[in-house]
């Protein structure tokens, strides 16, 4: 081979190859019309010195993961990449209707399954870009010995079986199949990742750990992880502030082949992960709120947003609040407190009322968008109950304020009401005692803003509703 | 304008279709042929000549993506000038920039090409970019088929310099290992 022919073999690449992108280059290219390339040399906030982080890529040994009892990695799975088009549920946006999965198109089928089992809340994760599943907040799947599905809100359940957490990127979807991961307290409560079908039959393991694993990600065809470095204790909701307590283990974050089994260590964060304990995987590398210690004296807990590109290079950015979740709205990463909403869930939190919403970028400060300190009611509140996450439809946030539903600009501050007498002080309490508020969850598919009600004060049957932007319409899709 | 819009008036024969075409796409399809010729007076005439091609095949053959189509004509026909210009001391452009980056892949140069094997490096090569992830697609497409810049493909992307890079290195170390691979003597 010659240059000449690397260079013929070039000029006639495949059109099925070349003409998708071009025209994405040509929308590219349109849209640097008139648009300036930012300043050069935006002051760095990461701790990029700090001794708390020691980044290593080294490659480990598979056995450093036990695998006990002869389970080893599955048999190769499909790159999701690769097949996601040929997988029968793509195209097909689902969501979990208290007790059911519910398939939104055709409206109204409902597809599962297990009538009676508690699939509160609604959680959307991605995959390839795309909402594809909604799922229990808490990610609870099965438990391993009796495949049944665990009930959300029993808190044995929910840290002795599969503690998907509270947040998305934690039961990541496959083609054909979820994927969660188990906290454990202990090796006897075998933490690790788990496989089930996407009716949560078929529950399997996919590795094991001594550790807790506590986040899942999918990006590039690997299987993104995070795992503590040792046994820890049980780190309740509150954190810091909370019960329980953190230990001096931190968070080490592996990705795993599925083709060849390997699993490589990607990186000794040195940090905890924020009670949040997500993994967002975005165009540009993974992304989780951490906390750590000051690097000066070694001693204060500071926290902040840990940026990891695919190759291991890491950065971290501070920021102001303790209690920062995180999640992806539109291509873009936001941290944003999850108190204004959880007053009652679980009895464990402090009720905290401020809200917030950070834009994170890296190598630039968080940029505060929206806050509001209004004691609930009559706050203006970005995320609904059981660990909604904020929604960002069209560039514009979605608050729910008295009872409006609104969306904010975030710029000016000016807010569109978009549906109006929702009743939200009629608060459900489930026969757990759990409290749900009137707007329970929302997310965005396909460019339009779906969200629920409850219905009952039972906690029973809401009704999911969508708005479509383009032409200001509500229908309801369930009741 | 929409594309639909567009192609019905080179269909209806207005020659309101090239303006509005090089309103749209002008930009575009000047990159490319910049990121070939390095010259922008010969750029500006190779968006044209594409205009013009564009209007004498428009409408015996539809286009189903009009920027994808207009792009290729682009190209083909910048490709057609730089060769005609070989008698020319040759500029330093982008796309020989990327090119020589890609090429250095290949330790050692040799005149063995035959049509055989040009035929399977085509496909082998083919073959990989259908297995990249979308992305590293893109940035393979953007970078050593069209010429762009790893800033300007950063910029599509919304990401950093740095990362495309990173990737570009990626995939220039796994083409190679593929193409070892296969068989193939670089």
């Amino acid at each position: 081979m010659n240059r000449e022919s690397l260079k013929n073999a070039l000029e006639v690449l495949d059109p099925a190859l070349t003409d998708e992108i071009l025209e994405k280059r040509a929308d590219a290219a349109a849209s640097r019309v008139n648009t300036q390339k930012p300043e050069p040399g935006i002051r760095r906030l990461a701790f990029a010195a700090a001794a708390v982080l020691l980044l290593s890529a080294v490659l480990i040994p598979v056995g450093l993961l036990t695998r006990r009892d002869g389970v080893t990695f599955p048999d190769p799975l499909p790159d999701p990449a690769r097949t996601a088009a040929a997988d029968p549920a793509e195209g097909r946006h689902f969501f979990v209707k208290n007790d059911y999965l519910t398939e939104l198109e055709p409206a109204d089928k409902y597809v599962s399954k297990d009538e009676g089992e508690s699939l509160q809340g609604m959680r959307v994760f991605r995959s390839g870009g795309r909402d594809l599943l909604a799922l229990n907040c808490y990610g609870v799947l099965c438990d391993p010995a009796t495949g049944e599905i665990s009930r959300s809100g029993d808190v044995d359940n929910f840290y002795r079986y599969y503690r998907g957490g509270a947040t998305d990127g934690e039961t990541v979807y496959f083609p054909g199949r979820l994927l969660g991961c188990i906290s454990g307290r202990s090796k006897e409560e075998h933490p690790g990742i788990y496989s089930c079908g996407t009716d949560f039959s078929d529950v399997s393991p996919v590795l094991l750990s001594d550790y807790h694993i506590s986040a899942l990600a999918l990006h590039g065809g690997y299987l993104w992880f995070a795992e503590y470095s040792g046994s820890r204790h049980i780190v309740y909701r509150g954190g810091d502030g909370g019960r329980g307590g953190w230990n001096t283990q931190t968070v080490n974050i592996y990705r795993a082949d599925f083709e060849t089994g390997e699993i490589r260590l990607m990186l000794d964060t040195g940090c905890r992960m924020t009670y949040d304990e997500t993994l967002i995987a975005a165009d540009d590398g993974l992304w989780m709120s951490v906390v750590y210690f000051d690097p000066d004296d070694g001693a204060t807990l500071r926290y902040g947003v840990l940026h990891m590109t695919y190759d291991g290079d890491y950065s971290l950015s501070p920021l102001p609040d303790s209690r920062a979740c995180l999640c992806l709205c539109e291509g873009r990463i936001y941290a944003y407190s999850p108190y204004g909403l959880t007053t009652g869930n679980l009895g464990e939190y402090p009720v905290v009322p401020r809200t917030y919403l950070y834009l994170i970028r890296e190598n630039a400060e968080p940029q505060l968008l929206f806050s509001d300190d209004t004691p609930f009611p009559g706050a203006a509140r970005i995320v609904g109950a059981n660990g909604d996450l904020p929604v960002i439809y069209r560039g514009k946030l979605v608050v729910f304020r008295g009872d409006r539903l609104c969306l904010r600009n975030l710029s000016t501050g000016a807010e569109t009401v978009i549906l109006s007498g929702l009743d939200l002080t009629n608060r459900a309490v489930t026969e757990d005692g759990r409290m749900f508020l009137g707007i329970f969850s929302k997310t965005v598919l396909d460019g339009k803003l779906y969200f629920r009600v409850f219905g009952d004060e039972n906690g029973g049957l809401g009704e999911i509703s969508v708005y479509d932007g383009a032409d200001n319409s509500w229908k309801q899709v369930t009741n | 304008m929409t594309d639909e819009e567009i192609l019905s008036l080179y269909v209806a024969r207005s020659e309101r279709a090239i303006s509005e075409t090089e309103n749209k796409y002008g930009r575009y399809l000047f990159s490319i042929a910049y990121n070939i010729l390095a010259d922008g007076e010969d750029s500006r005439e190779c968006v044209n000549d594409a205009l013009f091609a564009l209007w004498k095949s428009v409408p015996e053959r539809t286009p189903r993506s009009l920027a994808a189509y207009a792009g290729r004509i682009t190209r083909n026909i910048a490709l057609n000038r730089r060769a005609a210009q070989s008698s020319e001391k040759r500029r330093a452009s982008e796309y020989s920039a990327s090119f020589d980056e890609l090429a250095e892949i290949i330790e050692s140069p040799s005149d063995v090409a035959e049509e055989y094997e040009n035929s399977r490096l085509r496909d082998s090569i083919n073959r990989f970019v259908n297995d990249l992830s979308e992305r590293r697609r893109y940035i393979f497409v953007c970078r050593y088929w069209c010429g762009d810049s790893a800033a300007d493909i950063a910029s599509a992307l919304g990401v950093s310099r740095r990362l495309v890079f990173r990737e570009l290195e990626k995939i220039r170390s796994d083409l190679k290992k593929r193409l070892v691979r296969e068989g193939f003597e670089l």
